[in-house]
């Protein structure tokens, strides 16, 4: 055991028997060199204030998994009409969210490609398929929404930008291909003269097949969670062309709208 | 601290991206559509109009693509018409030419000669966009069976010549059997009363080299069934009988329907001609020769095993026992000697000659005595004496591969017999004084196969080589130079070397860096720099000398920071920001940075002293072996020339700081030898 006590018992009488120290000075002369390092105080406080006042209705991150069903309207800039639905699940990981999406696209001609196929022009597009995407979801701003009619309770509100890398399956491609012919077609960044011509009944009168096999989306959306954990999402996401140099791809960009609801576990 | 600014990426991928899209809406494209195969055939004999087709297209042919056919006539004038919509007189199978192609063929019934004949791809059913080839239309009149009618029937034996097949063949002007047959035409046929015959038709005769159509001997039929089919060939079933075997043909009935009836006309199968082998036995009259090799050398005394080891490499004899001839060395031995060799030659030639093959002496003389060349010609002429009136197997000549050149006198061994120098006592300038007239009877072959021992090779030193200069002539082979060093003529000289290349010109040394260029350096400006900003900060003396700083190892040259400083861009070329594979000259330069900057960081085991010397020194010197294990153990005044000049030690400042002050001051004592007292 220290023997504290006397020691406490000394400090005032040193105190007394030591003349008085000169008061310090209050205000010390500033260094120059770190005028470029200070930081005002009013934007530490507006900073502070920034991260604290994020009110959580439903705080999405603490999530496990989440998981749901989702539609959408492709719109590829050609004559040809699409409608894809399909499945999603996400998870959260590190304040963003992975996601995996299964898809399968309904296609169908318009009046347009009608009479382009009486035409010897075609316009390149895809047929019915399965599209893959890997999903990658970064949200911007969020907060606590009220909502329309009155009887809905407040909601939480994300918006997020999307990033989404889609891989298209054609299910009739694979027709009289080997397995070692599938697996090189697999791994093909863009459709084999195989598969295009096992797509030809596929295809639809004046559309020629876009080789293009894999895709990348970007886009923003919103997701609007309640505290039960059912959310709904929509997104807005455009085809960009970055991988039509090596896959070929004709289609340049394109538009999708998808409408999604799910429940957050 | 300040953040640095991030790379602007977003405003390149969006660049890129935009770069890379063709534009907002998808383009229309061109489907190419052509026709390859246009053609129609119309044989009055059969009033038959054929008609072929084959186009291709890049995606777009699809169902409702259709190809259409019009053709006037005196009847009248069949307008554009689906040619699916015919009805073909002959059987037409789907044609399938690929995803891309559209291909098919049909026959109609045109009893009038056609004109106007067009064939032409409609796009699509409903549409009105066509594409019209040129179409080729070929009218074949009446004529001989075999020249004027499109389909010919004749019969082939198998192998065994028993066996009957009969085929039929397209013969249309403008496309091969193959191509009829591919595009979808079948044609069907019917063999009967098939009779043998003695001798056949000449085909080149009667200018008809399937005999279609050519009379039928009027013999009884053989009892075989009826082939009928639609294929391009069927056997019939039976085997031919052995009444029949005598037959040089069979001919049969071959009814080929036709739009006006079946047509028959004779069909012919010839046998198989009967060859044999124009010459029945092959006779070479080169053979070679079994080789009886022996080694004559001197065996108590060494000459040279240089010059030995390539005589027994060239004869390919290592390993053979050698036949001494020390003991007949002295010039009174030298009857001794030839009866000593024909009597082991004479008895190794009867070994071999058992095996029916002609031999040949291969000898190797590895000697130096020039008079022991005189006495094996003597013991050489005496074995050929005998050996010349011999009968297949026998010894058909000599090769003597000898130390020395030898001038052989015998006519009768010079005839069969090389003796090759193993080099030469003649000057390159006297080849051309040479008289071959005047040369014995193996002159030639001897200077012809004289061989040079084995070099020895000894590689030298590598060293990098230079571009040679344009106007510098190629590079004179070694035994050229060798030799135009040693002995030639000026004119020899000047052809081989050319013109002399123009003196090459030294660069000039680069100028001293002045002051100010040594403070524009990186260093120099980062020190000065930081002398400033201490400076600013403290108010001291700036001429005061700095603290030094701690000793660490330099920290990697990394890109990034640099590319991030403000006021400094770092030059990208555009085929590194497109991700493009790169020229492989840039590759390799990229291959040989990384692989310096590899070693930099991590340079091997056997570098590593080099860069931290003193540890190696204080290790090396608690060790107690000698500093330097490769230094020579004698002074240096007493080594050779070659090993005096000492060895650059690296810095010793490390060495000063890591060791002792009681080994600094004894430098660096003696290695000692283990259980000595020092």
């Amino acid at each position: 055991m220290t023997p504290k006590l006397p020691i406490l018992l000394l400090i005032p009488a040193l105190a007394a028997a030591q003349p008085p120290a000169p008061a310090p000075d209050p205000r010390p002369e500033p260094d120059p060199a770190l005028e470029a390092l200070r930081t005002p105080f009013e934007a530490l406080t507006e900073r502070a204030i920034g991260r604290t006042s994020r009110r959580v209705r439903y705080d999405w991150r603490a999530a496990t998994l989440e998981a749901g069903l989702l539609g959408g309207l492709p719109a590829e800039l050609n004559n040809f009409d699409s409608l894809r639905a399909g499945a999603f699940v996400r998870v959260p990981v590190s304040g963003f969210l992975l996601g995996l999406e299964a898809t399968y696209v309904w296609v169908w001609g318009s009046e347009s490609s009608d009479k382009l196929a009486l035409t010897p022009y075609r316009q390149p597009g895809r047929p019915d398929r399965v599209e893959l995407d890997a999903t990658f979801t970064l949200p911007l701003a969020e907060g606590i929404v009220t909502a329309w009619p009155a009887f809905m309770p407040a909601a939480q509100l994300v918006l997020q930008s999307h990033a989404h890398l889609r891989y298209l399956l054609y299910p009739g491609g694979f027709d009289d291909l080997d397995f070692v012919d599938t697996l090189r077609a697999l791994f093909s960044g863009s459709l084999t003269d195989e598969e295009i011509a096992n797509l030809e009944d596929e295809r639809l009168p004046g559309m020629q097949i876009d080789p293009g096999r894999i895709a990348a989306l970007v886009g923003l959306g919103a997701d609007l969670y309640f505290q039960s954990g059912l959310f709904f999402r929509h997104e807005i996401l455009i085809a960009v062309p970055l991988f039509a140099p090596l896959t070929e791809s004709e289609l340049g960009l394109g538009l999708e709208l998808n409408l999604a609801t799910g429940i957050s576990f | 601290m300040p953040r640095r600014a991030p790379p602007p990426l977003a405003p390149l991928a969006l660049l890129a991206t935009l770069a890379a899209a063709p534009g907002c809406k998808v383009d229309f494209i061109d489907i190419g559509a052509a026709f390859t195969i246009a053609d129609a055939a119309w044989f009055a004999e059969e009033e038959t109009l054929f008609v072929f087709y084959e186009a291709e297209a890049a995606q777009g042919l699809g169902a409702d693509t259709v190809i259409e056919l019009t053709f006037t006539t005196d009847d009248g004038v069949v307008d554009w018409t689906a040619i699916d919509s015919f009805s073909p007189v002959h059987p037409h199978v789907p044609a399938d030419c690929g995803p891309d192609r559209r291909c098919g063929s049909t026959s109609l019934h045109v009893p009038r000669e056609p004109r106007d004949v067009a064939v032409r791809l409609r796009y699509h059913r409903d549409g009105a966009l066509t594409l019209d080839p040129v179409t080729r239309l070929n009218i074949i009149g009446p004529g001989p069976a075999h020249t004027h009618r499109s389909l010919l029937v004749y019969g082939v034996f198998a192998e065994d010549a028993r066996s009957v097949q009969w085929r039929a063949r397209h013969r249309f002007p403008t496309l091969r059997n193959e191509e009829a047959q591919r595009l979808g035409l079948r044609r069907r046929f019917t063999i009967d009363r098939i009779r043998p015959e003695a001798t056949a038709p000449d085909p080149e005769a009667l200018a008809n080299p399937w005999l279609y159509g050519a009379p039928c001997p009027s013999a009884p039929p053989l009892d075989w069934a009826t082939v009928d089919t639609t294929d391009r060939a069927a056997f019939s079933p039976e085997a031919l009988p052995a009444a029949a075997f005598d037959a040089a043909a069979l001919c049969a009935r071959a009814t080929v329907q036709d739009p006006t009836g079946p047509f028959e006309a004779p069909a012919h199968a010839r046998k198989n001609p009967e060859v044999r082998p124009a010459v029945p036995l092959r006779r070479s009259p080169i053979r070679e020769a079994t080789p009886v090799k022996y080694l004559l050398a001197i065996c108590d005394r060494p000459i040279s095993a240089t010059h030995r080891q390539m005589q027994e490499q060239r004869l390919l004899m290592q390993g053979i026992e050698p036949i001494c001839l020390d003991d007949f060395a002295a010039p009174s031995q030298a009857d001794a000697l030839v009866d000593m060799l024909l009597a082991r030659w004479r008895r190794d030639l009867e070994t071999v000659r058992a095996g029916g093959r002609d031999m040949i002496l291969a000898a190797a003389v590895h000697h130096d005595d020039r008079r022991l060349s005189t006495t094996l010609e003597r013991a050489i002429a005496a074995l050929l004496a005998t050996e010349n009136d011999r009968n297949t197997p026998r010894l058909a000549g000599a090769f003597l591969l000898d130390s020395y050149p030898y001038e052989v006198t015998q006519a009768t061994v010079g005839a069969s017999t090389i003796w090759c120098p193993s080099s030469l006592d003649l000057d390159l300038e006297d080849l051309d004084a040479l008289d071959p007239a005047e040369l014995p009877a193996s002159g030639v072959a001897s200077l012809v196969c004289a061989l040079p021992d084995i070099p020895q090779l000894r590689p030298r030193p590598l060293r990098p080589r230079r571009a040679p200069h344009p106007a510098q002539p190629p590079a004179v082979p070694r035994l050229h130079r060798h030799l135009l060093r040693r002995r030639s003529r000026p004119h020899v000289r000047a052809h081989l070397q050319g013109p002399r290349a123009p003196p090459r010109r030294r660069t000039p040394p680069p100028p001293a860096l002045r002051p100010r260029d040594l403070l524009q350096r990186r260093g120099h400006h980062r020190r000065r720099r930081r002398r400033l900003l201490l400076l600013l900060c403290r108010g001291r003396n700036p001429k005061r000398r700095l603290p030094r700083r701690r000793q660490r190892r330099p920290a990697p040259r990394r890109r990034a920071p640099r590319l991030a400083r403000p006021g400094r861009r770092r030059h990208v070329p555009a085929r590194a920001r497109l991700r493009l594979p790169l020229p492989a000259r840039d590759r390799v330069r990229r291959r040989r940075r990384h692989r310096r900057h590899r070693l930099r960081r991590h340079p091997p085991a056997r570098h590593r002293h080099r860069r931290r010397p003193g540890l190696r020194q204080h290790h090396l010197a608690h060790r107690r072996v000698p500093l330097r294990p490769h230094a020579h153990p004698l002074p240096p005044l007493l080594r050779p020339p070659h090993l005096r000049r000492r060895r650059r030690l690296p810095d010793r400042r490390p060495l000063r700081r890591h060791l002792p002050h009681e080994l600094l001051q004894a430098r660096l004592p003696a290695p000692r030898r283990p259980g000595v007292p020092p």
